[in-house]
């Protein structure tokens, strides 16, 4: 028999063996847990190619049910067809084999794979009949409306000029159309994306969403919000300047107002004005207000939304001043511009913005739809009453009579913030509502690089697009 | 009916549970009818597998739990290779009868012969012979010289059969041999050391890693329980290290493998040198820990996924629970194996089955390591799951080695004592 010495090694191997085995379930574990996510993903793997290749992807409706997107021919070997590939470049995007996905086709990329769906009945009955294909994605309709969509996209291409349009209802949060420019053929993204990338204009990048911008004097909406919240004295007399610390703060072409109110101040955009008051404010009561308009706030929507920033901590009096009439450290999307139209638009509330309506499955059941929610209550109806007053004397008889319409009568706000690069070149800003008694229709219009003030320039074009907007809707 | 299988203390009823569940599936996969080829492979599998466990039970008084553990192994694989290809998975299945009829041939053949602890020498000239063969008419697949082409469609891969001869020579050495050395040598305990280098040699030369190390791992396993002479294994394990940085600097082949494992994602490599293993990672990434389910992956994107890379595609629809719980068996395998060589009161004999365990558990390691990149390829079958007639045929011969060690064999020895140490 095995004497004990002999016993002991063999123990010892034993151990040895059990420890390499041990060695392969640990590492086969990590390897599942910490490691299989990010390799799943790596270009080498042709799977996914295979399996989408395989599946007829969903179509993509506008909110009349014009087709968008929809994808034609044979299994294994479909193409995807865009209705409007320019008009939709930023919002729908494209779904290429070889360039990836962006824009709702990527964000809704499941969905329209049908990938989210259960199948199980549709599953058993292909099991009988071969005829039935189970690989068909659902369909997508938006809240868009096609025909503004394509008269912004056109507005905004004729300025020749960078910039993004946003149109929404600013009582549900529904998109109506969004535009950004420069823009890009969907439809040809396999041939044109090298070069799209090579001159690296910002085609592929989506303005309306994911461009910060200095808001200008639009922020003295949030600014004039502040002060009617707080008991601060409304009365002023401006003398063109205003000094912070020693800097001081002027009059867009030096004007001089006198004794002015809170009304005058906003009609006719006075920077000393709102500069003063949010001193008197103070940093902390403008920051609860600017965040009740949801800056600094992730806001969850369709495409990737960058968030809009008001960094006060630093801040001393001066840069109190300067984010009074939107400079300092703010930088607001045009989308979020829309967001903080919409909530003197709809009675202080906030609505949450979404482009996607529902989703269908291939035989018209529906499996999900956005119910309309409110984001954020930023200011109190009386409050929003007031402010929509203003702006629309804005409109009436102040800085933004470039986007008066015939027989409606508009609320708006213009703004030119200065950038970084040369004087004499402004982000020229307009937002707006109407009809001011029953807003249907918010808009924003920014455009880049402009010689000329927000008045000038994009209140008229914001003027247009309502106006064309609200026929359509009617 | 389902609780009495579950509750059935015989678990050959849950290995056809599974079996049936399997099938089902693959029948859902290949087939919208029925035709032959499921039916075949229905009936063949599951009455191969469920009858020679009965016979077994009735005809050997020893270890009944390795045929079974291997029966799941053999299961897993068939239905696997099945899946990738049913015309492969079919002759998979005659291989799997072929081994099963080894397997009965070695046990009663060794039950049969006496004396076969004293053939070392004839060990030696089987293992250095298979060697010379390949050597000389050896033809190169998948990277390795190791077959030997018989005809246009038969391959026989001779190192498979070495890695046998390997063990008898270290047990009969061990066991008998060396004490049979009538003239006083110096340094006898370098003779395994010799015999064992000069195989590893010529596996070198053909570019064999896999069983290179398998080798070194049975000798050194063995060397390390019965080696008298401990300054032996110190220079067993010296010999190891100058090797393999010989072996580093001189052949090429060593050096692209071990390139290979660190930088798999290189994106020179990834598609052509690399790509298997990035592919077998890929398969088992997607599994995740539940699999896809059999039918629903795409094991067919990997690379030779029949045999040696046959892990990764079980990890892909069967999730890595599966392939936990197949490197869980080949754990119990070499468990039992060693469970065996304690209760083996012929030395000779408990040697052989801890050669066995040794060789089942590397060779494991070796396969799975190599397809998880825990370690580099090696280019080793997985025993009993990988597609083929050599590797199908060696491990059945190790198998029914292993089932005759497990029992008493007292019967071959009137003089018994003689052969007990001390």
């Amino acid at each position: 028999m095995m004497n004990s010495k002999e016993n002991k090694r063999l123990i010892v191997l034993l151990l040895g063996l059990i420890a390499m085995f041990l060695g392969l379930i640990l590492y086969l574990s990590y390897f599942t847990v910490f490691e299989a996510k990010t390799i799943v993903d790596h270009p080498a793997n042709r799977r996914d190619s295979i399996k989408v290749a395989g599946i007829k992807r969903g179509a993509i409706l506008d909110s009349k049910g014009n087709v968008l997107a929809e994808t034609v021919g044979e299994k294994y070997n479909y193409t995807r067809h865009y209705t409007y590939p320019r008009a939709y470049s930023h919002v729908i995007g494209y779904a290429s084999k070889t360039k990836g996905r962006s824009g709702l086709e990527a964000t809704y990329n499941d969905a329209l794979l049908g990938l989210n769906s259960g199948k199980t009945l549709k599953d058993l009955q292909a099991f009988f009949d071969s005829d039935i294909d189970t690989e068909v994605g659902d369909n997508m309709t938006l809240t868009t409306n096609s025909n503004i969509q394509e008269f912004v996209r056109e507005t905004l291409i004729e300025t020749d000029k960078k910039g993004a349009i946003v149109v929404m209802n600013p009582t549900t949060g529904a998109i109506l159309a969004m535009a950004s420019s420069p823009d890009f053929n969907a439809q040809n993204i396999d041939q044109d994306y090298n070069a799209i990338v090579e001159q690296n204009n910002g085609a592929f990048f989506n303005n309306a969403i994911q461009g910060g911008y200095a808001p200008g004097s639009v922020f003295k909406i949030v600014t004039a919000a502040a002060i009617l919240e707080s008991d601060v004295d409304q009365s002023y007399e401006d003398t063109g300047e205003e000094v912070i610390l020693g800097r001081a703060i002027k009059n867009a072409g030096g004007e001089k107002y006198g004794d002015i109110d809170l009304n005058e101040a906003f009609t006719y955009s006075v920077n000393t004005y709102f500069a003063n008051k949010a001193v008197a404010i103070g940093k902390d009561k403008f920051t609860e207000v600017a965040e009740r308009f949801m800056m600094n706030k992730d806001i969850d929507f369709d495409l990737n939304l960058a968030t809009s920033t008001f960094k006060s901590e630093g801040w001393d009096q001066h840069a109190l001043g300067s984010a009074a009439i939107g400079q300092a450290d703010i930088l607001t999307t045009p989308l979020q511009m829309t967001l903080i139209t919409n909530a003197i638009a709809n009675q202080g509330k906030i609505m949450a913005p979404y482009l996607v309506e529902r989703i269908t499955s291939p035989e018209g059941a529906t499996i999900q739809t956005h119910e309309p929610t409110v984001l954020s209550e930023a200011i109190t109806p009386e409050n929003a009453q007031k402010l929509a007053e203003m702006m629309e004397n804005v409109v009436r008889q102040g800085s933004g009579r470039g986007a008066q319409i015939r027989r409606t009568a508009v609320a708006g706000k213009t703004g030119t913030a200065q950038t970084r690069q040369a004087d004499g070149s402004y982000n020229a800003w307009f937002v707006g509502f109407a009809p001011v008694k029953d807003p249907k229709v918010s808009v924003a219009v920014i455009l880049q690089d402009s010689e000329k003030f927000g008045g000038e320039v994009a209140a008229p074009i914001a003027a247009d697009i309502m106006e064309f907007a609200l026929g359509e809707l009617n | 009916m389902l609780t009495r299988v579950f509750k059935s203390r015989k678990p050959r009823n849950l290995l056809l549970l599974f079996e049936i569940l399997a099938l089902f599936l693959l029948f859902l996969l290949n087939n919208q009818h029925i035709d032959r080829y499921i039916v075949i492979l229905f009936f063949g599998l599951i009455s191969v597998i469920y009858i020679s466990n009965f016979i077994l039970g009735k005809i050997s008084s020893g270890d009944n739990y390795i045929f079974l553990i291997v029966s799941m192994l053999l299961t897993i694989g068939i239905v696997t290779i099945y899946r990738l290809n049913p015309d492969t998975g079919l002759r998979q299945l005659v291989w799997a009868l072929v081994g099963i009829l080894v397997f009965y041939i070695t046990y009663f053949a060794m039950r049969g012969i006496r004396k076969i602890e004293n053939w070392a020498p004839f060990y030696f000239v089987v293992a250095l012979l298979l060697c010379l063969v390949t050597l000389l008419f050896g033809v190169e697949r998948g990277g390795a010289r190791n077959w030997i082409q018989i005809t246009n469609d038969i391959l026989f891969q001779p190192t498979e059969f070495t890695k046998l001869a390997v063990v008898f020579l270290m047990a009969s050495y061990y066991a008998k041999y060396q004490y049979m050395i009538s003239r006083p040598i110096a340094y006898k305990a370098l003779l395994p050391l010799g015999a064992a280098y000069l195989l590893i040699g010529f596996l070198f030369i053909q570019k064999d890693l896999g069983t290179a190390a398998i080798f070194f791992c049975i000798f050194s396993g063995i060397q390390f329980i019965y080696e008298e002479d401990r300054k032996i294994i110190l220079l067993n394990i010296g010999l190891m290290l100058l090797g393999a940085l010989a072996g580093y600097f001189l052949f090429n082949h060593i050096r692209v493998r071990l390139d290979i494992w660190l930088n798999p994602w290189d994106p020179d490599k990834i598609y052509n040198s690399s790509a298997q293993i990035v592919q077998s990672l890929f398969a088992i990434a997607e599994g995740g820990f539940f699999g896809t389910g059999i039918g629903l992956g795409n094991p067919k994107l990997v690379p030779v996924g029949i045999s040696d890379f046959i892990f990764p595609v079980i990890c892909e629809e069967m999730g890595i629970f599966a392939g936990i719980g197949i490197i869980m068996l080949y754990l119990l395998l070499a468990y039992r194996a060693m469970k065996i060589a304690m209760a083996q009161p012929v030395l000779f004999y408990r040697i052989l089955a801890i050669g066995m365990a040794i060789l089942f558990a590397v060779q494991c390691f070796l396969n799975i390591g190599g397809v998880i990149k825990l370690i580099p390829m090696t280019g080793l079958t997985l025993p009993f799951v990988s597609y083929g007639g050599s590797s199908m045929l060696s491990s059945f011969i190790a198998l029914g080695v292993l089932q005759v060690t497990s029992e008493d064999l007292s019967y071959k020895y009137e003089g018994y004592d003689e052969f007990k140490r001390k």
